[in-house]
């Protein structure tokens, strides 16, 4: 009895640890949302999607930026959805036991966590500094090859996830297996490689680090991909800390839109997931 | 029919990327934080009046020097000027763009903006750590009618490197033979006390937060933020407050001339109504342009910015450069050449 | 080709058992479909898992495959079709005839022979597509039909499958919202839909509850009217009802081979008849 007392105070202890942990983390994640809807929400206006950014002391918005994130983004998710579902599908389905596989899995891995600044850097230096000048290809370039190893691994995983017996079921009826593959195996990870996709446009939806190094920013609209591209993140990091308040206010109207943005794709991502799951 | 449109369309856009490249578009500069605002509202107004942009981005002086050396934009602006070495090894032409001050910012219970005085013999004590209360003698000797509180003192400096840094420390380094020899002038040095912050914006705040604290800022951000700053007694021995007139003193009172690739740091400068912490930003430009129409385009732009920018600069709280500063500044610019001929010369 | 292989006991004499009442013995044997020879298997490990089996399938008929888990009737089935070789480092000798020709041989097209030898699996493994695709799917791998051919075959496997009734309102709907039983039945007509000339079940009614376990039984007994069919079961009231022939198989190797009744009634082995009245297994 005494036992099952302890029992159930250690049990009620741990409980309450982990209530308490889960209220701090809510508490900040909710101070955070709460900040930038206060200070970001006066910002928002039609004005921020139809203009510019303006110098200090004008009226402005965030058109160029807006225009410039969405091009790199889409450019770079374009291009690192085939190649990472390639890649993920020859890891996960062709590769297996391979020491070639697996070393490049590893390196996957790696790149996933790889710090966005260093995938700047590399750009810099490989793109930038022989071409001359910054450029929009190069700030896509990078956004890219951040998204890549997350395509990757999400098919990697999510290739994981399909049953065996599909796979044999395919091939019992005489299935090539580029066949099974294409029409039966991706069908069934769908909506997780396509989570996986969503995931990776939020993830680089915020970069700021690899976009100063690449894309450097604009001032003005461009729509020039082969000259400096104006992007929400570095605007928002330049406006934030200038002493200007109009400049500051854009930069918390434009941080309320990436976290939007970003909110946004991942509850689509969820349900999309969830879709997924349900049939 | 429907591909060969858009076939049409995907080869004009092609074409427009590839060619664009090549065009005025490119113009583009990086550098001082410092400078930016200034750029941006010159930028802008260019643009408007030319239909000729130039990007101009904060990545800080040090980046902007690493970026022009690269070639990867047609100019760089750095709050510290290069050396001739420097200079000459990587083939720049530098020369002052624009002046502003750096203010010490404080937070002490009862203190409003300006009543506060200091020297700078009294600002390196507090910046050394040897003045650790408000209320020490030297402070009291400078503000006799000031009743200062037994508050500690917390110095908030720059954890990043900054041309702030530079012209500040420098600044303690001419009146501080102690802050000279242990501590020296950098764009990032070792404090010997205090916290580090980000940025101005980052001091500002701290600043603003800690009862007791010194800081420096440039001025736009201890105007801005309504930032109680301090008035500083100049070499000349006289009390000035900071504004556009004494950072302007400080830079017609520095001998241009005199000086090689223009590189006088315009602290402590002599004359009444001088402001002893001011400063400037250079452009960094390459001797030889790759990228000879850009370059033209970009002393273009200077050319403007000094002849027609001056209003603008001043309601930015920015320090235009003289009228005969900038006669000098231009003269060196037949320097600037390319197949043998300056890319550009200006009118007068 | 023939019927002379030494290992199946003849029994002339059935006697009348009760467990296998469903069961009319064919007055004549039809011939044979599938010869098995000198069959050995070795995991990736090297674990010998068949060693030496010898049997034939008889075409039309409804072969079973009863044993404890890990005797290798599983294996067994899975080289038929060589679904096996979908993972490295397995290695088989001996021959498999599939009407005389080995398939076991390296030119073998592997598709071709699946497509030619069907198999249905434990658990119901519906693609996620429709109903109609999912039965389409095969068909289309191997041959080129119009549309309303198309409808017709798909209609034919799903009233072979006895899933027809109850689907024909919802064949454009995904396969994965049927239950288990109908999902099974599924893909019992997704492989009857190809054509196959044999069919291979591994213990297709084992996820199953009673009622669809039922179904699947009458379905595999209508089927052995047209195909070859080899069903792995570990029910062996399943495997009495449902079929003609039985192997028993122990420790890798095949202990018994004959007509189901025999087998159930009288078993020369000891082994078996131990397996069969519940001693072991």
């Amino acid at each position: 009895m005494s036992s099952y007392a302890a029992r159930r105070t250690r049990n009620s202890v741990a409980m309450l640890l982990a209530i308490v942990a889960a209220v701090i983390g809510l508490v900040f994640l909710f101070l955070i949302l709460a900040t930038l809807l206060v200070k970001g929400f006066t910002a928002i206006s039609p004005q921020m999607f139809l203009e510019n950014t303006p110098p200090p002391g004008e009226d402005g918005g965030l058109l160029n930026a807006i225009v410039g994130s969405l091009a790199m983004t889409v450019i770079a998710i374009v291009v690192a959805t085939p190649v990472g579902i390639l890649a993920g599908t020859f890891l996960s389905e062709y590769s297996r036991g391979h020491w070639l596989g697996e070393a490049a899995k590893f390196v996957n891995d790696i790149l996933l966590s790889a710090p966005s600044i260093i995938i700047g850097l590399f750009v810099y230096t490989v793109v930038v500094v022989p071409v001359g000048h910054f450029s929009a290809w190069a700030g896509a370039a990078s956004l890219g090859l951040i998204a890549l190893p997350v395509i990757n691994r999400t098919t990697q995983d999510m290739l994981g996830l399909v049953p065996n017996a599909l796979r044999e079921a395919a091939a019992a009826l005489g299935a090539p297996r580029w066949k099974s593959m294409v029409s039966v195996i991706y069908r069934a990870a769908m909506s997780g490689i396509l989570t996986g996709v969503l995931l990776a446009i939020a993830r680089v939806t915020g970069e700021t680090a690899p976009l100063l190094f690449t894309a450097l920013n604009n001032q003005f609209f461009s729509t020039d991909l082969g000259a400096p591209m104006a992007n929400l993140p570095v605007v928002i990091f330049q406006f934030a800390t200038s002493p200007y308040d109009d400049w500051q206010k854009l930069a918390w109207g434009g941080a309320l839109l990436i976290t939007v943005a970003i909110l946004a794709l991942n509850i689509v991502a969820r349900w999309v997931a969830g879709r997924g799951n349900q049939r | 029919m429907k591909h060969a449109i858009l076939g049409g369309l995907a080869a004009v856009a092609i074409a427009a990327t590839l060619t664009g490249t090549a065009l005025a578009a490119d113009i583009s500069g990086a550098g001082s934080t410092f400078i930016y605002p200034v750029f941006a509202k010159w930028a802008d107004t260019y643009k408007t009046a030319t239909g000729i942009g130039l990007n101009y981005q904060s990545i800080g002086s040090g980046g902007g020097i690493k970026q022009v050396e690269a070639k990867t934009v047609t100019f760089g602006a750095t709050d510290k000027p290069l050396s001739d070495d420097e200079l000459a090894k990587n083939g720049l032409v530098q020369f002052p763009m624009v002046m502003g001050g750096i203010v010490p910012i404080v937070n002490i219970d009862g203190v409003k903006p300006g009543d506060l005085v200091l020297d700078g013999k009294t600002l390196a004590d507090l910046f050394l750590g040897k003045i650790t209360s408000w209320d020490d003698p030297a402070i009291k000797a400078l503000n006799p009618s000031l009743t200062l509180p037994a508050t500690p003192v917390a110095i908030a400096h720059r954890s990043d490197g900054s041309g702030t840094t530079f012209n500040f420390t420098d600044y303690l380094s001419k009146e501080s033979d102690d802050w000279k020899n242990d501590i020296g002038s950098d764009t990032a040095v070792e404090w010997p006390v205090g916290i580090g912050a980000k940025g101005s914006e980052g001091i500002a705040n701290t600043v603003k937060q800690t009862v007791g604290a010194i800081g420096y800022v440039e001025y736009a951000y201890a105007k801005q933020n309504s930032l109680s700053y301090a008035r500083m007694i100049n070499a000349a021995g006289k009390t000035v407050e900071p504004n556009l007139d004494t950072f302007a003193a400080a830079g017609a009172n520095a001998d241009w001339a005199g000086a090689k690739n223009f590189n006088v740091i315009i602290t402590n400068q002599p004359g009444d109504n001088t402001w002893p912490i001011a400063a400037s930003t250079w452009v960094l430009i390459h001797a030889q342009p790759d990228k000879a129409a850009a370059a033209a385009e970009a002393l273009k732009f200077f050319d403007w910015a000094y002849k027609s920018g001056k209003d603008q600069a001043k309601a930015l709280d920015y320090v235009s450069i003289p009228d005969n500063v900038v006669a000098l500044i231009e003269k060196t610019w037949s320097g600037i050449a390319a197949d043998g001929k300056p890319v550009f010369t200006p009118a007068n | 080709m023939t019927m002379d292989m030494p290992t199946i006991p003849t029994h002339a004499a059935p006697v009348p058992n009760p467990v296998a009442s469903t069961f009319v013995p064919n007055s004549e044997p039809h011939p044979v479909k599938v010869e098995v020879k000198d069959l050995r298997f070795f995991y990736a490990n090297g674990f010998e898992a068949l060693k030496g089996i010898n049997l034939e399938l008889r075409d039309k008929t409804v072969t079973a495959f009863i044993g404890p888990s890990g005797c290798g009737k599983s294996t067994l089935l899975r080289i038929l079709n060589r679904i096996y070789d979908l993972y490295p480092g397995q290695k088989v000798t001996g021959e498999v005839l599939l009407d005389g020709r080995n398939i076991l041989s390296r030119s073998e097209d592997l598709n071709l022979l699946r497509s030619k030898v069907g198999m249905v699996f434990q658990k119901p493994t519906p693609f996620p597509m429709s109903i109609y695709d999912n039965i389409a799917f095969g068909i289309r791998l191997y041959e080129k039909l119009g549309k309303s051919e198309m409808d017709g075959r798909v209609e034919a496997a799903l009233r072979k499958a006895a899933l027809w009734t109850e689907v024909k309102d919802k064949l454009h709907q995904s396969g994965l919202g049927l239950s288990g039983g109908q999902q099974q039945r599924l893909c019992i007509a997704r492989a009857v839909a190809v054509r196959p000339e044999v069919l291979l079940l591994d213990e297709p009614a084992s996820a199953l509850d009673p009622i669809s376990t039922a179904k699947i039984e009458e379905l595999i007994e209508e089927l052995s009217a047209e195909f070859c069919i080899a069903i792995v079961t570990h029910n062996m009231q399943q495997a009495a009802r449902a079929s003609e022939y039985t192997a028993f198989m122990y420790l890798g190797e095949l202990v018994e081979f004959g007509r189901t009744e025999t087998i159930f009634t009288a078993p020369t082995q000891k082994r078996t008849h131990d397996y069969i009245t519940g001693r072991f297994g």
